[in-house]
């Protein structure tokens, strides 16, 4: 009897192994539609908060190089030329510096500005300001930090060479020269970047604050900008160059807020930084970008130079009245609004959700690659009670999943590298280089595919064979698809759960485009299917990404992909060699997956 | 202690009345009256002169440069058997010399003190090198004292402990842990050694150097009050009626010191004195409010000189005159002509004085106030100078560059100290020349002291005997690993970053032949012309000038804040309420583990009801 007790367990506990086999798979999508929700739910006015100032010290109370010194400051130039695998880029950087009266000349301010707007026209105003603004400081006795101005030249790489030199880590190599600084100060401490095109008056001010790779710049600093904007000099603030009209309407709010944050995201995702102000986060310097922003039409009140002055000189005296580094403050966050926030706390569980999700369906993948409900019949066939093994009987292959995603990666890196290298090639493009790469990646799935297929054969004519010889003695090894399967979910949830904390954009719109087709995607006896599935695996493949984004903006392919590599080598962002080295690989072991034979 | 206190007490107080209103001559001679009453030691001459000055110089950047200097001298004219010092039994009496002062002196041994406070930084760039020794940044205090009883230890910590409470300072954060004792630089000052008796060499007088400096403490009207009381006239008459805060503060750099050294007053030294000398040097930024260069001392101040100081026995101003082109007169100086004009100097380096004797003029209250005011005619000459700079900066390490804009190699001594929560590799360290990285250190660097840091006790002290070559930039530098520190550690502030203190570069500089020098302390006792010849036997005696003759001058660099590793300080909150979590989840499940008793149980079946094997559950 004590037997039958066992038993009984035993089938009590299969029942419970059985019910969460059967569920999971269903589990892991639920948990995908909480995840959906609960991302489409942040924006919402519930789920954020109301902005507040954090930083107690902080309250908001209150031939260039020739025009600096005859204003009396120090001022010095910087030459820089740098060398991407595609062009040349020199440039000349202008700045100098307010020594603060009776100061100890440890920390400073920078206040600065690209010569070319993100109009791509001359920054005209920003760079008078700056001028007048360097007069007004010269005269004021009560800075307690100094003030270096910048003006910068190129798109980025000039106020990066600046700041590379400014801490000490200019270079002279093949392709880099950051000339060293002759002028300094201390340690910076927080900086704003003006962008404000032409010479006319604005509408509103945006406020560009994503940088390198999703960095964000502590919150008061924005919370600081809108809280002067509000009082001492009234200007309408929004986020970003998207002016979104006043509504009380539920509805159009919550569209709005959804939009605002898509946007942020979208930014964040990239990791190419909005304005010059992303360059700064790499060196732990908060920073902004403050854009005119000029629409017909726009109801709001204009504004000109004198009260963007009186904006900036009250934002500088708050930024010196800082008594440490900006800290208090949110560092992780998603704005809906500039009055509105989405803290860490609040954001990351879709995605850890979306993680679970992956794992749930790679756990019952496994599961089901043993031989509890499979084999169910064979053992269970003379008896009526179903006996549960502690272990598995059936083995579980890794050789073609381990090769396929050793491969898989290797193809990815070897595409990365041969993207970023300059071969010196006449003629060569990144188009064409990336060609080269899909080749390759093209050559693994094939190569993956016909051997599985041809080994699948083989195994099966070996065990009809020996199914000859012993009958049901061995069993017939899981299926390679779900090995492989599982493997792929499990690694696509460690990718996004990971990337999460560094980039949470990024991660949520990996997340999202590789979630449902990786967690549904499984071969099928009909050829059409499975060759859907890859169709749609190779649809959101990099190129076929590249191809998208390029249609969507209208833009030429070539044009998408020098972005990214310029992006990289310029600026140092991760969206190449995650897109090349995790995300590649894992969506070829997706494409192999869906073609191999079925059992 | 002092055999008579109250009555000298009562007698010093009545002598300050008397001094008030009577010469400062009958004040000295009342004061040798005094000791001469006591007829314990044998007084040969105890001369004591309280001299005050205001030195004003129009730099190259337009700024104006205002030093004061405020010198207070008591006699310590025993013969040799009796004299020992600052301790010596003059601080029994005090008439001019300050009794705060006096008393601190005495109690801690100190032979030779120098306490700077500075806020600011020193634009050597354009101001070329500053009047005072010493323009660190923060607070800077060095102190010689005497360790016969081997009690320097204790007497340095006495020191800046009641350094703190005199000046309102956070002087008694200079501990262990900042302290140091430099090798080669900071060298004494005083004209003689008050230990180098006749019998002994003064290599084996038992003297112990401390040096130490705060970066970061600001300096503000608390520490110029009790500043202004060591003065025998305050700030009620004098050249330190000018000294408003309101103004003071309102400048580009200030900095103020106090200096106790002992001096000679003759060639042979037979008599010497301690010499108390009070500096406040600020430069002015004069174009700041509407772009013109003119300045008055009315405009600088807000206060005006309405008589000399009665007790002084000399009270001048001087006026560096601006360097003009010959044909055009480009400024006024009023009143013009000044009592006396100099030249001192020779060649590209001639610097025209103005000297006005406030004694001759003002001596009493019925005069009108002494007006002094410049205007440039046109616009203001520039002129571009070089000068020997250097600048420290971190660079994931640390790296110290010295021009040396010289035509000729000069030697200096550069003095690095370090908090121990930088931990310094030593073998990083290497010597960059115009650029390019030297294979023989040697050649610059000639002499090494490096002094390990020990956790939470002492510094790190590098300290280099240089030979800087012809018109070259050197760079040192030294990588560091920073140290994870306590959370107790941190300062309210931790945010905020480490202040990392200035390098000092002491250099010689040979004083050009009449030329009034820099920064040193003895280039002082040339403007103060006490015998009110001195500027002019220093311009005809200029021939005589030894070629060796050479002033220190100390360069400082900036400070910088270095980040270390920080806590977020609302961490603990968290880290406390997990903790307990985990805990009583562990705890619950393990003590529940621990202390209950599994038994394996037998199946009852309808026959076996009784059953042996009944579960026995505690």
């Amino acid at each position: 009897m004590g037997l039958l007790s066992r038993l009984s367990k035993a089938q009590k506990q299969q029942m419970f192994g059985r019910f969460v086999l059967d569920w999971m798979p269903r589990l892991s999508y639920v948990l995908v539609a909480v995840s959906f929700v609960w991302l489409l739910a942040l924006p919402h006015q519930s789920y954020s908060k109301h902005t507040y100032v954090s930083e107690n010290a902080l309250m908001p109370g209150s031939a260039l190089q020739d025009e600096f010194s005859k204003i009396g400051l120090k001022a010095a130039t910087q030459n820089y030329t740098l060398t991407t695998s595609t062009d040349s880029r020199s440039g000349v950087n202008t700045y100098a510096v307010f020594y603060a009266p009776r100061s100890d000349g440890t920390e400073a301010l920078v206040l600065s500005a690209p010569w070319i707007s993100r109009d791509k026209i001359t920054n005209t105003n920003a760079i008078a300001l700056i001028l007048a603004l360097g007069r007004v400081f010269k005269r004021c006795s009560h800075f307690s930090k100094d003030i270096i101005f910048v003006v910068s030249d190129g798109d980025a790489e000039g106020l990066q060479a600046w700041l590379k030199a400014y801490h000490g880590l200019d270079q002279t190599t093949s392709d880099h020269f950051e000339e060293t600084l002759t002028v300094r100060s201390g340690a910076i401490q927080a900086a704003l970047n003006l962008d404000f095109a032409g010479t006319g008056d604005y509408n509103a001010m945006g406020i560009f604050f994503e940088g390198v790779n999703g960095q964000l710049p502590n919150l008061d600093m924005i919370n600081t900008i809108t809280r002067i904007a509000a009082g001492i000099a009234p200007v309408e603030v929004t986020l970003h160059d998207e002016l979104v009209p006043y509504t009380e309407n539920m509805t159009k709010n919550y569209i709005n807020s959804l939009k605002k944050m898509l946007y942020m995201m979208k930014y964040q995702a990239a990791g190419t930084p909005t304005g010059n102000h992303g360059l700064y986060l790499k060196y732990k310097i908060d920073a902004i970008t403050l854009y005119g922003i000029d629409k017909l039409g726009w109801p709001s009140q204009r504004y000109n130079l004198f009260r963007l002055g009186s904006l900036i000189e009250s934002a500088f005296r708050s930024l010196n009245n800082l008594l440490e580094h900006l800290h208090q403050s949110f560092f992780f966050y998603l704005l809906s609004g500039v009055h509105r926030y989405t803290s860490i706390g609040l954001y990351m569980p879709p995605v850890i959700i979306l993680g679970v999700a992956f794992i749930l369906q790679a756990l019952s993948l496994w599961g089901l690659s043993s031989d509890l409900p499979l084999e169910l019949e064979a053992i269970a066939s003379d008896e009526k009670v179903a006996i549960a093994l502690p272990y598995s009987l059936r083995s579980r292959e890794l050789k073609l999943a381990a090769t396929t995603l050793t491969l898989a990666f290797v193809a990815g890196g070897a595409s990365f590298n041969l993207l970023t290298t300059s071969f010196g090639i006449p003629g060569e493009t990144p188009l064409l280089k990336l060609m080269a790469s899909v080749g390759v990646c093209s050559m693994l799935v094939l190569s993956a595919v016909s051997s599985a297929h041809v080994r699948h054969r083989i195994l099966k004519s070996k065990k009809i064979k020996a199914g000859a010889n012993a009958k049901g003695t061995s069993l017939t090894p899981a299926a390679d698809w779900i090995v492989l399967k599982t493997c792929v979910l499990a690694l696509s949830a460690l990718v996004v759960t990971t990337l999460s904390a560094l980039n949470f954009s990024l991660a949520v719109s990996i997340g999202l485009v590789i979630v449902l087709p990786f967690m549904a995607f499984r071969p099928s006896s009909y050829v059409i299917l499975s060759g859907l599935q890859a169709a749609i695996l190779v649809a959101i493949s990099p190129p076929g990404l590249m191809m998208a984004a390029a249609s969507w903006y209208s833009m030429d392919p070539a044009q998408v992909l020098n972005w990214v590599l310029e992006g990289y080598e310029v600026l140092g962002t991760w969206l190449l060699p995650t897109i090349c080295c995790i995300y590649w690989p894992l969506n070829l072991a997706a494409i192999v997956m869906v073609l191999l034979p079925v059992s | 202690m002092r055999r008579f206190p109250d009555r000298i007490l009562l007698l010093s107080g009545a002598l300050l009345c008397f001094a008030t209103i009577s010469s400062p001559a009958a004040a000295t001679s009342s004061s040798q009256h005094a000791f001469a009453a006591r007829d314990t030691v044998p007084v040969l001459h105890a001369p004591e002169a309280f001299h005050e000055q205001l030195i004003l110089k129009p730099m190259n950047d337009g700024s104006v440069y205002s030093h004061f200097q405020f010198t207070t001298h008591v006699g310590t004219m025993m013969d040799e058997e009796h004299f020992d010092g600052a301790a010596s039994n003059i601080f029994t009496h005090y008439n001019l010399f300050p009794r705060s002062i006096g008393q601190i002196l005495h109690s801690f041994d100190v032979e030779e003190l120098h306490l700077t406070f500075t806020q600011g930084r020193w634009q050597y760039g354009d101001w070329g090198y500053p009047l005072a020794p010493s323009v660190g940044t923060g607070v800077e205090l060095s102190a010689w004292m005497n360790d016969h009883t081997y009690q320097a230890e204790a007497n340095w910590k006495g020191l800046t402990n009641t350094l703190s409470g005199l000046f309102c300072a956070s002087l008694n954060f200079i501990d262990d842990t900042i302290s140091i004792e430099p090798k080669m630089a900071f060298r004494h000052e005083g004209l003689y050694n008050v230990h180098a008796r006749a019998n002994t060499s003064s290599e084996n007088a038992p003297r112990k150097l401390r040096y130490g400096s705060l970066p970061h403490e600001n300096v503000c009207t608390e520490n110029l009050t009790p500043w202004i009381k060591l003065l025998p006239c305050k700030n009620k008459a004098g050249i330190a009626s000018l000294l408003k805060s309101h103004k003071l503060f309102d400048t580009r750099f200030y900095s103020m010191a106090v200096h106790v050294r002992p001096v000679c007053e003759d060639e042979l030294c037979r008599v010497k004195s301690l010499e108390l000398t009070q500096t406040i040097s600020t430069v002015f930024d004069v174009a700041r409010q509407d772009g013109s260069y003119d300045w008055s001392l009315s405009g600088l101040f807000e206060r005006e000189i309405t008589q000399a100081c009665p007790l002084a026995s000399t009270s001048n101003v001087i006026v560096h005159l601006p360097q003009t082109t010959p044909d055009s007169n480009q400024y006024q100086l009023g009143p013009y002509p000044p009592h006396k004009t100099y030249t001192t100097g020779a060649a590209d380096n001639a610097q025209e004085i103005a000297v006005y004797d406030l004694r001759k003029t003002y001596s009493n209250e019925s005069s009108t106030p002494f007006q002094l005011s410049l205007n440039w005619e046109n616009s203001r000459p520039k002129s571009a100078h070089r000068y020997f700079t250097g600048f420290g900066q971190e660079r994931g390490g640390l790296s110290i560059e010295v021009h040396n804009s010289d035509s000729q190699d000069r030697e200096a001594i550069l003095l690095d100290t370090l908090p121990w929560y930088l931990k310094l590799y030593l073998h990083t360290f290497s010597v960059e020349v115009n650029g390019k990285p030297l294979a023989n250190q040697k050649d610059v660097v000639k002499k090494m002291f490096y002094q390990q840091a020990v956790d939470r006790s002492r510094p790190a002290v590098l300290e280099l005997a240089l030979n800087l070559p012809a018109n070259s930039m050197v760079k040192f530098s030294i990588s560091f690993d920073k140290v994870f520190l306590k959370y107790t550690e941190h300062p309210p502030d931790a945010n905020r970053g480490f202040d990392v203190g200035y390098a000092v570069v002491t250099a010689p500089l040979p004083r050009q032949k009449g030329q009034i020098g820099y920064g040193g302390l003895d280039h002082s006792r040339v403007y103060q012309g006490r015998d009110a010849s001195l500027v002019e036997t220093r311009q005809v005696s200029s021939d005589t000038i030894a070629e060796d003759e050479r002033d220190m001058i100390r360069v400082y660099t900036e400070t910088l804040l270095v980040s270390l590793p920080t806590p977020d300080f609302s961490m603990p909150y968290n880290v406390i309420t997990l903790t307990c979590t985990v805990i009583a989840l562990f705890f619950g499940s393990m003590f529940n583990l621990l202390t209950r008793d599994f038994q394996e149980e037998e199946p009852t079946t309808a026959k076996d009801v009784k059953g042996k094997g009944k579960s026995k559950v505690e």
